[in-house]
């Protein structure tokens, strides 16, 4: 019986293909996953706009897309423990060897033979029917929903930001950039007890969305010279920032960061702008502030689920801006391109 | 000697050796009389520049923070030091009481005082006063010339602390200067398993031999291209690098950096250079590898003391120069030519 795998496929930059793939056979330690929602990350956008992210992933076959994946098990091999047929459950993407030495020191983010979703050659979840080892597949408890699922992954890169930054009880924190990233990084660091958020950007609609949810401090630094904008974010916060958090990918930002950051504190590289950027680095060394960046996230999946079940994120869905169809993939990609239409997060989903 | 000759700035490009009034110490502080004080190419850009980053020199200083002397006044209420100890002089002095101090971080004070180069004189003088605190006595077995040394040793042993270099680590110091030469020897003395000493001067990396380094590096392909001289760097490694030490402040030496070490892996930045510059902060965040920096020394100076009157550091060697305190001006001269690696300037004569 041939049964229909609707997938979506990019097989080139701007040739993204909806076709029927084969459905994967199961390994004895995988689970086979009908896909839900599945949302859509600025990475997705750049494979399919240049073929290409972040300098050194480059598209060199057809590959399906999506990576922000959660989805109901459909069936198990034969030596998975943690899950059963009818479990939800939210797809970690990243599946890393587990064996080399930086993998066994935790940090297997940074394994050099990690096999991640949508990232080329590893076809994503953008599909009807997925293939996954379960030991990387979450299950979610009763109260948290698919669409809830599906946004565990963006809200992991917010949870591992913070840690690298060493965001605790009484930070004073600076997310540069209100996307969804910059939002779920001052949810996140307020669940860590951080005394305030500072959110800075260049749009007041953006702004004013995340003074709504919750910033404590909103400015708009278009056209402001750096050291200008950290005094501006210095006067208002009452002090300066521990940590920064970078999400908005421009260059700007991580300069602002090391002239608005207290000495000692750190400065967190999340968005991805120019490779080699001029920045005030002797500044940052001699005040020692560290910059660090951060590559997907390792063993922050549970901590996600908890603080979603917890209910200590009330406003995370209203991130979800679109909906649509798997058929409508590239109608999604467009949406989530066009400056018209708003969006914050994307959501696919692949059971419609 | 009934007055103090003090080599002091004034301002830019104004240096002036001048007859002073011998000064006095307050309660819990010292009179030194001053020996050997080594000269820092901070020194050198106090004279070019007449500033610290944003901190303009409005009022005369005197100069030197890489101090050795002996204690020849006691003031009220010291009871840890003698008249004629031979001490070597912690040129930090911080507030005691702010946030960074009181966390543990006073050397980023947000009150910093470094005498001879912020708010304080230094040592390039007959005599100085300094807080008790800051003094550390020289074993009999140190000579003066090697405590002065104990300050840039101790920039080199706070940067391998600062960057949590753990045992078996493979470390790579970039810049055989002073501080790269000490750098060196802490990351060996404190448990790296090997250290590889970069640079393009090849009578420095010889010293750095004669120093104990594990192995030598002179690049061939330009720094214009940091990944491919990181691909020459880390074949004679035969590895990626745990931490790699900057301390040369040259132009693209930090992305060479970034491209030889290992995912996870940390750059330590301890050679100050240009304030803005192109760094290759992309490639570092693929590979999360962090870019540190620190500042001075965290209280370290018994421990560089221990290492040196052991035998386990060697910071004699990296002495070239000796010049009496009336020749501040050709040290400041040689350090600018980088003949010299380290100048020092006796104050005993003076």
């Amino acid at each position: 019986m041939a049964v229909k795998n609707l997938s979506a496929v990019l097989h080139a930059k701007l040739d993204l293909r909806l076709e029927n793939r084969d459905v994967p056979a199961i390994g004895e330690e995988d689970v086979l996953i009908r896909m839900g929602p599945v949302g859509i990350c600025g990475s997705d956008i750049k494979y399919w706009t240049h073929g290409y992210c972040s300098g050194v992933f480059v598209l060199r076959a057809p590959m399906v897309l999506g990576h922000e994946g959660a989805g109901t098990v459909v069936q198990t091999g034969s030596k998975v423990g943690n899950l059963k047929v009818g479990d939800r459950v939210a797809i970690e993407p990243g599946v890393p060897c587990l064996r080399c030495r930086i993998c066994r020191e935790g940090r297997y983010n940074l394994c050099p033979r990690m096999q991640f979703c949508a990232t080329p050659p590893v076809h994503g979840n953008l599909t009807r029917l997925f293939k996954h080892p379960a030991a990387f597949c979450h299950r979610l408890p009763e109260s948290v929903d698919l669409e809830h699922g599906a946004l565990v992954e963006p809200l992991a890169v917010a949870i591992h930001a913070c840690n690298r930054g060493g965001v605790k009880a009484g930070s004073l924190v600076l997310v540069c950039g209100a996307g969804p990233v910059g939002l779920l990084c001052m949810w996140v660091a307020k669940c860590a007890g951080a005394l305030g958020v500072v959110v800075t950007d260049i749009d007041d609609q953006r702004l004013a969305f995340a003074k709504e949810k919750g910033a404590d401090y909103v400015i708009n630094v278009r056209g402001v010279e750096e050291p200008i904008a950290a005094q501006q974010i210095i006067s208002a916060a009452g002090c300066s920032p521990d940590v920064t958090i970078e999400c908005s990918g421009s260059d700007y930002s991580m300069t602002l960061g090391i002239h608005a950051t207290h000495p000692g504190g750190s400065v967190v590289q999340v968005g991805r702008g120019t490779q080699i950027p001029s920045i005030p680095l002797t500044l940052a060394a001699t005040k020692e502030v560290d910059i660090k960046g951060v590559f997907r996230y390792a063993n922050c999946y549970p901590t996600a689920i908890s603080l979603i079940s917890s209910g200590q994120l009330p406003g995370l869905k209203s991130l979800i801006s679109h909906h649509f169809p798997l058929a409508e993939t590239e109608m999604a990609f467009k949406t989530a391109l066009s400056r018209d239409a708003g969006a914050i997060k994307i959501i696919i989903e692949c059971d419609q | 000697m009934s007055t103090n000759r003090a080599v002091r700035i004034h301002g830019k490009n104004d240096i002036r050796i001048e007859d002073l009034p011998i000064p006095e110490p307050q309660e819990n502080w010292v009179q030194l009389r001053m020996s050997t004080v080594g000269l820092c190419r901070t020194d050198v850009h106090l004279y070019d520049e007449g500033r610290v980053d944003h901190i303009v020199i409005n009022k005369p200083i005197t100069i030197g923070h890489e101090i050795s002397g002996r204690v020849s006044k006691l003031g009220q209420g010291v009871t840890d030091l003698n008249v004629g100890d031979r001490v070597a002089v912690d040129p930090l002095r911080s507030c005691g009481g702010c946030h960074q101090c009181s966390r543990g971080r006073s050397n980023i004070c947000r009150q910093l005082h470094c005498s001879g180069v912020l708010h304080a004189d230094g040592g390039f003088a007959t005599y100085m006063v300094a807080p008790a605190k800051t003094c550390y006595k020289i074993p009999d077995n140190m000579s003066m010339e090697e405590g002065a040394m104990m300050e840039p040793l101790s920039v080199g042993v706070n940067g391998v602390k600062r960057a949590r270099m753990v045992e078996g680590d493979v470390v790579v110091v970039m810049g055989a200067g002073p501080v790269g030469l000490f750098a060196m020897q802490a990351a060996k003395a404190l448990g790296a398993s090997r250290v590889m000493m970069v640079d393009i001067n090849p009578k420095r990396l010889e010293l750095a031999l004669k120093m104990g380094v594990s192995q030598v590096f002179k690049p061939t392909v330009h720094l214009s291209n940091p990944k491919a001289a990181s691909e020459e760097l880390k074949a004679a490694l035969g590895d990626e690098a745990d931490l790699c030490i900057e301390c040369s402040g040259a132009p693209g030496v930090v992305d060479l950096a970034i491209h030889s070490c290992r995912p996870g892996g940390k750059v330590m930045m301890l050679g100050f250079g240009e304030m803005a510059m192109k760094v290759h902060v992309g490639m570092a965040a693929v590979r999360e590898i962090d870019i540190l920096g620190s500042f001075a020394n965290l209280h370290n100076y018994p421990e560089c003391i221990r290492l040196v009157s052991e035998g386990k550091i060697n910071v004699r060697s990296a002495i070239t120069h000796r010049l009496p305190l009336e020749n501040v001006m050709d040290g400041i001269n040689l350090v600018r030519s980088g003949e010299s690696v380290k100048v020092v300037i006796n104050c005993d004569d003076c």
